[in-house]
């Protein structure tokens, strides 16, 4: 190419090419939270928070707005803010229990739609409206990074199986599982994780307690860190440090007569113990009583799965890649009364550095 | 320009018109015969006519400049009749000799004065370990710091004269049987083929033999280190030593070599491999961050990380230009103040430095004209692009930055990418005497990559690059150099 050409090709590539719509940044205002609340079967009603950031702190601001769809409403907004609000950089997107309960689908499909937003985006429950959440004040940091952050390490480092924008869609387009969503509620100055929301296709269905967490993650995920609290006979208690869990899932049986198995495995180290001193005796019991519990608790789970007929563990598709020519209609008319079995193994590694 | 008819007699009168040439008559005080003496002042050594030749001139009895000749205890002394030979020779410092006015046949004593600064440490490619000898002005001194270093027979040195007026001589030098004739034969063409008058330095020889002219990349490696170069001849390298030029030039070259500093070679092997790593990354760090800066802040606020995003905010609240400006302003003023600096002597450039560097900087964040966040980037830019060995490559590199943040101000991130794939295309089409620029990264020379990125140890650099094809590609025995001698063998 001579230098005529390239020059003729550099003219026309940046002449002819049109214009990009700049958004700079600090002539913007950007979206770190979006809620939806349920207002009548046609209508929602959005908030948006935006962070004022400021030297010392960032200030929150909130707009809300009611309409029929999600970019409607920033529409709406558009027209209370000095300057274009953009959404490219949501941390969070929170949705009010009844409006969870009445189905959320179409107020997640524009995130997808939308290329400016990563599938890192956090979807949650609330309790109550998430107007009312969105509205508290909790951190220096702003809301956006407060809830975004509550969430991530209450994901990566205790008991909230992983869920972001990309897995939710993933499990409620899959055909062989159920989405399920972190459940927050407000506390006075504080967000708290309550549980988490069981969906049945886009629907709320049944929240899983606080106290069951940890079982439905050691089911649906594999937990790292966190720590539980195995309650002996007499009073006495110990803390089991998790380090690393394992779930198998096997089927066993025709297909036409599955039976399922899940083994947990679990290793751990000892973080208190309240009485006396830890003998290799002890360390069996705790082993025993730790294994009971996640028998106990899984079970009593997974029957409350098949009570209300969804699967959050994704059991139709473990059962898919066992089976040739796996229909899952037919494995969730029988999913109700599916036999299963679940065993588990607790090995406690460590015991601490004083004996 | 003399015409071959021209006369001895008309060749001096044209040299008369100048007032430094000088025609004196001496009386030989033994013989009675009176000798003519012309010389340019400025261009004799006074010491040497004074103590080997004047003494002879004036009382040895000869009767012939045959006989002068012989007594003579200098070596070149000869006799000439042709005007051109000795114009050349009289503006070169010779003495001209003649025992009448009007002869046609003179003798020519060499009494050239020999003026050049002594051997000094290298000063743009300084090293704090290793040899601190550095090339000078005079191709003679500078041809004997590469023989001392090459005591080989194969040490080739082909001799050139370029430039219609300057006549400068030129030196090819390359080890014969290591070196790939081919490129040899390159190098020696195209000086041949040099049209111009007056050639001052070797710069002005890259600049007229390069493959692209037009290339912001420097396509022979110019360095002020004998003992680079005496390495690179090793590898099977030409090199160019230009007379009055401190500066060897050396060819075919690629980009890595111009982030290698000859310390590399110094330091042992994975500290070397780090600090290239390190250049390398100071090289794309200093190109690209404005850009990113400018493409991010415009179009893809998205990308920034939460946690970032208020600390950006906060720094550019106050401002009142667009990111392109605030970075134009910035980028600027750092090359003014190295413009500045580098004008000025050392002491007043140093002030200059900290006055520019310090107060406008803090003044313009001060006054809310750039954000600190940016004052921070551009000055770590500037300091990248200052760890590049090379200070022709670091102006490319300095240059380059500005139509990539034309292209992000344009396009964003897109534009960075057109901009960069822009350079890649012009990288990969360059070539050094007619060798690919980029090797060992395209075409790839796996082998190569030994001494690319990273510089692995000694041992393991038994093969000479391939990519020189030279006839003679094996350099010792590695697996030798590799066997644990121990001494209780």
């Amino acid at each position: 190419m001579n230098g005529k050409t390239f020059l003729l090709v550099l003219m026309a590539a940046s002449l002819l090419s049109g214009c990009l719509r700049k958004e700079i940044l600090d002539d913007i205002n950007i979206e770190s939270a979006v809620g939806f609340d349920y207002v009548s079967p046609t209508k929602i009603k959005g908030t948006v928070l935006i962070p004022i950031y400021k030297k010392e702190e960032t200030a929150n601001k909130t707009l809300t707005a009611v309409s029929v769809s999600t970019k409607d409403i920033l529409e709406e907004l558009q027209h209370k803010t000095p300057e274009p609000l953009v959404n490219g950089s949501i941390e969070v997107a929170l949705y009010g229990k009844r409006l969870a309960e009445h189905g959320l689908f179409p107020f997640v499909d524009n995130f997808h739609r939308d290329s400016s937003i990563g599938t890192g985006l956090y979807l949650a429950v609330v309790d109550g409206t998430a107007e009312q959440l969105l509205k508290g004040h909790y951190s220096r940091q702003g809301n956006g990074i407060y809830l975004s952050n509550l969430l991530k390490h209450n994901i990566e480092q205790r008991d909230v199986p992983k869920t972001n924008l990309h897995l939710f869609l993933k499990m409620y387009y899959a055909d062989g599982q159920d989405p399920f969503l972190p459940y927050l509620r407000q506390v006075g100055q504080d967000v708290q994780v309550e549980g988490i929301a069981l969906f049945r296709g886009d629907r709320v269905v049944d929240y899983i307690e606080r106290n069951n967490m940890f079982f439905f993650k050691i089911l649906t995920d594999s937990y790292t860190e966190g720590t539980h609290t195995v309650r002996l006979q007499k009073g006495n208690y110990a803390s089991v440090k998790n380090i690393s869990t394992k779930r198998t899932i096997s089927f066993s049986g025709p297909k036409t007569r599955p039976h399922l198995h899940i083994h947990l495995s679990l290793e751990g180290v000892i973080r208190e113990h309240k009485q006396g001193p830890f003998t290799p005796s002890t360390q069996q019991a705790v082993q025993q009583q730790f294994e009971k519990e996640i028998k106990i608790n899984a079970s009593n789970l997974l029957r409350r799965f098949q009570e209300q007929n969804i699967d959050p563990i994704g059991l139709g598709e473990w059962a898919k890649s066992q089976y040739r020519h796996f229909s899952y209609r037919d494995f969730y008319r029988r999913y109700r009364h599916l036999p299963f079995r679940i065993t588990a193994d607790v090995r406690i590694r460590d015991t601490g550095i004083i004996e | 320009m003399a015409a071959p008819s021209e006369s001895v007699w008309s060749m001096l009168q044209t040299l008369g018109c100048s007032l430094d040439f000088q025609t004196k008559v001496y009386r030989n005080q033994t013989s009675g015969q009176r000798i003519w003496v012309s010389y340019i002042e400025p261009m004799i050594d006074i010491e040497i006519a004074v103590k080997n030749i004047f003494p002879y001139l004036l009382h040895y009895h000869f009767s012939t400049l045959q006989d002068l000749c012989g007594a003579l205890p200098l070596d070149e002394a000869y006799l000439s009749s042709d005007p051109n030979d000795m114009k050349q020779k009289l503006l070169e410092g010779y003495l001209l000799i003649r025992l009448n006015e009007t002869d046609e046949t003179g003798l020519l004593v060499k009494a050239q004065k020999t003026l050049e600064r002594t051997l000094t440490i290298p000063e743009v490619e300084f090293s704090v370990v290793g040899p601190k000898e550095s090339f000078i002005e005079s191709l003679e001194t500078n041809l004997y710091l590469l023989r001392k270093r090459i005591p080989s027979d194969h040490l080739t040195v082909n001799m050139f004269r370029v430039g219609t007026l300057s006549k400068t001589k030129l030196a090819v030098v390359y080890i014969d049987g290591i070196a790939d004739p081919e490129n040899v034969q390159t190098v020696s063409q195209r000086i041949q083929a040099v049209e111009f008058d007056e050639v001052i330095d070797s710069s002005y020889i890259v600049q007229l033999i390069s493959d692209n002219r037009h290339s912001l990349f420097p396509q022979l490696l110019d360095t002020e280190r004998p003992d680079r170069v005496a390495a690179v001849l090793a590898e099977g390298k030409v090199a160019i030593l230009v007379d009055g030029s401190p500066h060897a030039l050396i060819g075919p070259t690629t980009l890595v070599e111009f982030f290698s500093s000859f310390e590399d070679y110094f330091l042992n092997w994975i500290i070397a491999s780090f600090f290239r790593l390190i250049r390398l990354f100071s090289v794309a760090f200093s190109i690209l961050i404005t850009p990113i800066y400018v493409a991010t802040l415009n179009y893809h606020y998205e990308l920034i990380p939460k946690d970032l995003l208020g600390t950006l905010i906060t720094s550019r609240k106050e401002i009142p230009f667009p990111p392109i400006v605030e970075v134009l302003f910035l980028e600027l003023t750092i090359e003014l103040l190295r413009e500045a600096g580098a004008r000025l002597p050392t002491k007043v450039g140093q002030t200059i430095g900290i006055v520019g560097g310090i107060v406008i900087g803090t003044a313009s964040v001060e006054a809310g004209l750039t954000s600190n966040v940016l004052l921070i980037l551009v000055a770590l830019a500037a300091l990248a692009s200052f760890t590049t060995p090379v200070y022709k490559m670091g102006n490319t590199i300095r240059l380059m930055r500005f139509p990539f943040l034309l292209f992000a101000e344009m396009w964003g991130l897109l534009g960075v990418a057109f901009c960069f794939c822009i350079v890649m295309t012009h990288l990969l089409s360059l070539t050094s005497l007619g060798r690919p620029f980029l090797a060992p990264l395209y075409p790839p020379r796996w082998k190569d990559w030994k001494d690319a990125l990273i510089r692995l140890p000694f041992t393991s650099q038994a093969k000479r690059p391939s990519s020189l094809r030279t006839p003679q590609p094996i350099r010792f025995d590695g697996k030798k150099a590799k066997e644990k001698r121990d001494i209780d063998e």
